[in-house]
């Protein structure tokens, strides 16, 4: 037996909603001895509709457990601990900033990087993709990755390099320790990463929408990438409103799946300049304050010196902290400092015309 | 709603706050007798207090230390809805080993109930849940329940409150008038997190300005 409840705080539909309170239908109570029929008769709505807002309202009196998506009950911080240390975090092959991270980029939470142009977002996601596939005898996820490209800027060929440097890595651990080679090949990896490219934003909208389908064909994903979350909400939009909108819903839809699925999410984010009266002006992420709260961490990548820093901003169990790291043939890589080495003749392998300066 | 605090992060290089605004200085390792202050006496129950801040101010940390405050000092239940993914069981434990040891550890994360909720409905539907099992009294938990936090409310208000149609508003008031009524009927300290927004008039009308 459930307590009364109102009827319009229920997902029904506006105009739905309005028909049952001219008719004088207003509370859980109203309705319960109701059939379809004699509702479509009172209110006018269509019968099939009729049922389907009986179904909603009277089975949440039924435990609510009828319902696919009826939210999930309460678990006591204890379990919810037992969980968080069961799943495995995704490692990047930067032990620096896995150690910033916790692990590496953990699985239910979304995680975000901030970078200008340059420093280094696409090759981090890249990264990942091929990361989440390292078998599990190394401590991988053994899983796979969907890859949805905005901008256009995922190359193929960069995606191998990156495969190649990893799968030489693993086959390299298997040898020291005994375990049969190759378990992952550069062919496993590319065909692991299920690749979008979305061209507008209804496009990336209609991907996120469809994920749940894709992910539950494809159990094995744990991981979905979106690179950059940023880029069609910032050109030619001109209803912020609506954009923010837009934005905190898409924010929602992929908590909900990170948690549904044991997901990863990672997005990146492009930086804009901000400017405040009597301050200077100074870079910030793009897309406004109400997108800074939709992810669970957010890591900031910037240029100092002449080294690429990675800032972690935003975490709900890890503090502040910034690593160095650098881009190399094999993707994402600590910076090895040595006294004696003045020139990383491994590093940036960018020109120089691309390095600057973040105030 | 009843309080409201905002938040600032204090950063070493970020420039200094807006002075008319609240600062609030975040240490955890100090005890919150600053912000008792602040809040003459500390949260109230029958109340729904509102924390706004930026990203990174500290929301959710301010969020998690109060729940260990209320399980030890207070002896009471906590209730933490989580609507974005923020709740970390690992920092909690963080926090309550290193103020309380690791004896009363088990004690307060079993102390502590999670709920996720990802969209309004959901949240009113949890809140609904919560209310039946304080009335039917058949939860042994839910009778020493005394702080109740949602972190973050905006989170699941955002996705429906402004264009054409005027429903996110009331579902906003609705959300509001429910979080205040489980305030009141059953002695509660309600504890809300959100984010900060500027609103402008223009042309067009109020805006939101994130």
């Amino acid at each position: 037996m459930q307590s009364q409840r109102e009827l319009c705080s229920f997902p029904i539909a506006p105009s739905h909603k309005s028909k049952l309170t001219s008719a004088g239908f207003l509370i859980t109570e109203d309705l319960k001895h109701l059939k379809p029929s004699e509702l479509s008769k009172e209110t006018g709505i269509g019968l099939e509709e009729c049922l389907e807002i009986l179904k909603l309202v009277c089975s949440e009196s039924v435990d609510g457990s009828k319902r696919n998506e009826a939210p999930k009950p309460a678990v006591s911080a204890l379990e919810r601990l037992k969980e968080e240390q069961s799943l495995p975090p995704i490692i990047t092959f930067s032990e620096g900033l896995d150690n910033m991270l916790g692990g590496g980029v953990p699985l239910c939470k979304i995680t975000e990087f901030c970078g200008a142009p340059g420093v280094g977002k696409t090759q981090m996601c890249m990264q990942i993709a091929v990361d989440v596939q390292i078998p599990s005898q190394f401590g991988g996820l053994q899983g796979e990755a969907v890859y949805i490209d905005t901008e256009g800027s995922f190359i193929v060929e960069r995606l191998v390099d990156i495969a190649k440097a990893t799968v030489d890595h693993c086959n390299e651990m298997a040898r020291l320790e005994g375990f049969k080679e190759g378990e992952i090949t550069v062919e496993s990896v590319l065909s692991g990463v299920h690749f979008y490219r979305c061209h507008d934003y209804v496009e990336l909208l209609a991907t996120v929408h469809l994920l749940p389908e894709f992910i539950k064909k494809h159990p094995k994903i744990k991981v979905v990438l979106v690179d950059s979350v940023a880029f069609h909400f910032r050109h030619d939009f001109d209803d912020l409103s609506l954009r923010t909108r837009l934005l905190t819903t898409m924010a929602q839809s992929f908590i909900k799946r990170a948690t549904e699925f044991k997901i990863a999410i990672v997005l990146t984010n492009q930086m804009t300049t901000k400017f405040s009266p009597g301050e200077d002006s100074r870079l910030v992420p793009a897309l406004g304050e109400s997108w800074g709260h939709a992810s669970t961490i957010r890591v900031i990548l910037y240029w100092e010196g002449q080294k690429r820093w990675a800032w972690l901003y935003k975490s709900p169990s890890k503090k502040e902290s910034r690593v160095p790291y650098q881009i190399t043939m094999g993707g994402v890589r600590d910076i090895v400092t040595s006294p004696a080495d003045n020139s990383n003749d491994q590093s940036d392998d960018e020109p120089s015309s691309k390095r600057q300066k973040v105030s | 709603m009843g309080q409201s605090i905002v938040l600032h992060p204090w950063r070493g290089d970020s420039p200094t706050p807006h002075s008319n605004d609240h600062f609030l200085s975040f240490l955890k390792s100090t005890p919150k007798e600053g912000l008792n202050e602040l809040l003459d006496g500390g949260l109230y129950t029958s109340e729904v207090t509102e924390i706004a801040g930026e990203i990174s101010s500290g929301k959710t940390q301010f969020c998690l230390s109060l729940c260990v405050s209320v399980v030890m000092k207070a002896r009471q239940n906590v209730v933490f809805i989580d609507t974005c993914g923020g709740f970390s069981a690992d920092r909690l434990t963080e926090i309550a080993e290193s103020l309380y040891g690791e004896e009363n550890l088990e004690h307060i994360l079993q102390s502590v109930k999670v709920i996720e909720a990802f969209d309004i409905f959901h949240l009113m539907t949890a809140l609904q849940t919560i209310k039946d099992k304080m009335v039917k009294k058949v939860d042994p938990f839910y009778d020493t329940l005394k702080l109740l936090v949602v972190d973050s409310i905006t989170a699941v208000i955002y996705p429906s409150l402004g264009g054409q149609q005027m429903d996110g508003h009331g579902l906003m008031v609705q959300l509001s008038l429910k979080l205040r009524h489980l305030a009141a009927d059953f002695s509660l300290c309600v504890l809300a997190t959100g984010g900060k927004t500027k609103i402008g008039i223009t042309e067009k009308g109020i805006e939101d300005w994130t």
